[in-house]
């Protein structure tokens, strides 16, 4: 036996080795053109992901439904405390609503003054979230739209309340939305109450930090936090959350998105983002007056 | 009887891959999408282990390559990293399978940490020399931890229910005595 297992060894280890070079010196190759091209590749994801998740989808909808069927039924347990605290927010909910309803009135007779219309470029499509990102380090959705319906990068992405993210990778049918709370997500906001801007810094955890503002002091727990429109990627004015405190005193949002549980967000179309024409421009977007200079010396 | 140990090999080889999709699969069903101060096992990981010291007939270099990658390719990390290191460890692996089976667990568990170490510490350093971001040190740490505390399980598992154990002296490939 010991002999057969040495007879087997010395046939098929140079084979064994061969293979073992050439599989790993591939998959290094794949990872350095990654780290050199990261768009290239990370294209070629977006493409596989593309093939697989649509024929995921067929197994994925039913355990997702599965999933969420038992969440609500652990909810029937608290069904009594539950019911004490919608009776209690009900109430708060009703001045509220008296005073939404004063708001309307007051914000339609005012429209009607300047005789405004709406944006027709903030329309939206809606997707269904397929599949998350599958590990604790990332936080990203997989909606079922793409480029078949117009989806493009940068879009911002809602559910009925507040800002998710944007999408970032589209595919022919899938697109990824990288969430705020993911550690690569940056978004310019302004607090309205004090006017002071800052940025939404993604950590990877619920409540994404506030950063870069010029007077904390101005800003309490309880402010309202919108995009600010900056940088020209996400349109302005969209709700983001309001501030908290965390208990080492940093300022923190509270998504106004009910990131628990996400299951159609809304892309909103903008009409003009900044399209990156080559991938220096990732970096780096040209000024328009810089272009603008550089074709009056061209002509 | 050369018949029947060739299908199941392959049977094996397939069910290793359907095991690999499936597993992908499950960490890529919407439950959680809020962030989460703690990780699961990484299963993929463990299995492969567990096979290639097992039956490494199952797990061929190239199916380990190829399920590392898809997993890498889905769950959004560095394509080709993680697959890289996994089949350069698996393949020393798969060359001491004789002497774990006749030391016994422990000595395999010990193995099998220093593996998920190389692995997990592995891409690390390499992602921080290339300035690649990395992630939080603390969740990568019990990654590594969760997936060592579950690599046993998924030994037991795959024994009980795939038939996966270690080549006794004077069996074959899949498992039969040979006399």
């Amino acid at each position: 036996m010991a002999r057969d297992r040495g007879n087997a060894e010395d046939y098929s280890g140079p084979i064994k080795r061969l293979v073992l070079t050439l599989l790993v010196l591939s998959l290094t190759a794949l990872f350095l053109v990654w780290r050199i091209d990261s768009p290239r590749v990370e294209r070629l994801r977006t493409a596989v992901i593309d093939q697989v998740m649509p024929s995921f989808s067929w197994a994925m909808v039913p355990v997702t439904a599965t999933a969420n069927l038992v969440r609500d039924f652990q909810s029937y347990a608290q069904l009594y405390e539950q019911n004490q605290e919608l009776r209690r927010e009900l109430q708060q909910m009703k001045s509220w609503k008296e005073a939404a309803l004063q708001l309307e009135q007051e914000n339609a007779r005012l429209l009607d003054l300047n005789n405004v219309r709406l944006d027709p470029a903030l329309t939206y499509v809606t997707g269904v979230v397929l599949a998350d990102s599958g590990s604790p380090f990332r936080q990203s959705v997989l909606l079922n739209i793409g480029g078949r319906d117009g989806i493009r990068d940068g879009w911002a992405a809602m559910d009925g309340l507040g800002l998710v993210g944007r999408i970032s990778g589209v595919g022919e049918r899938t697109s990824r939305v990288v969430m705020l709370t993911d550690a690569s997500s940056r978004v310019p906001a302004v607090i309205p109450r004090s006017g002071q801007t800052a940025l939404v810094i993604g950590d990877n955890t619920a409540l994404p930090p506030i950063d870069f503002v010029e007077n904390p002091q101005l800003i309490r727990p309880g402010d309202r936090v919108v995009t600010s429109g900056d940088g020209g990627v996400l349109p302005a004015g969209l709700v983001i959350g309001e501030v908290v405190q965390d208990a080492g005193g940093r300022l923190r949002v509270r998504m106004a998105a009910d990131v628990e549980r996400l299951e159609f967000l809304r892309v909103l179309r903008a009409s003009e983002t900044l399209k990156p024409a080559t991938a220096g421009q990732l970096v780096a977007p040209v000024l328009s007056e810089d272009q603008d200079t550089a074709e009056a010396i061209d002509g | 009887m050369a018949d029947g140990i060739a299908s199941r090999l392959w049977g094996m080889r397939l069910a290793y891959l359907g095991l690999a999709v499936f597993i992908v699969f499950c960490q890529l069903v919407p439950i959680e999408t809020v962030p989460r101060n703690w990780a699961a096992p990484d299963f993929l990981l463990a299995l492969t282990f567990a096979w290639s010291l097992r039956r490494p007939d199952y797990v061929p270099l190239f199916s380990i390559a190829l399920a590392m990658l898809f997993a890498d390719m889905m769950l959004d990390r560095p394509p080709g990293l993680m697959a890289a290191l996994t089949v350069l460890v698996c393949a020393s692996l798969q060359r001491r399978v004789f002497r774990v089976r006749d030391e016994g667990f422990a000595t395999e568990l010990l193995l099998v940490a220093v593996s998920i170490a190389l692995v997990i510490v592995g891409s690390r350093v390499i992602l921080t020399v290339l300035f690649v971001p990395t992630p939080p040190l603390g969740l990568t740490l019990f990654m590594g931890v969760m997936t060592l505390a579950a690599y046993p399980i998924v030994v037991f598992l795959s024994h009980l229910v795939l038939g996966v154990r270690a080549q006794a002296p004077g069996q074959d490939v899949v498992g039969r005595s040979l006399t």
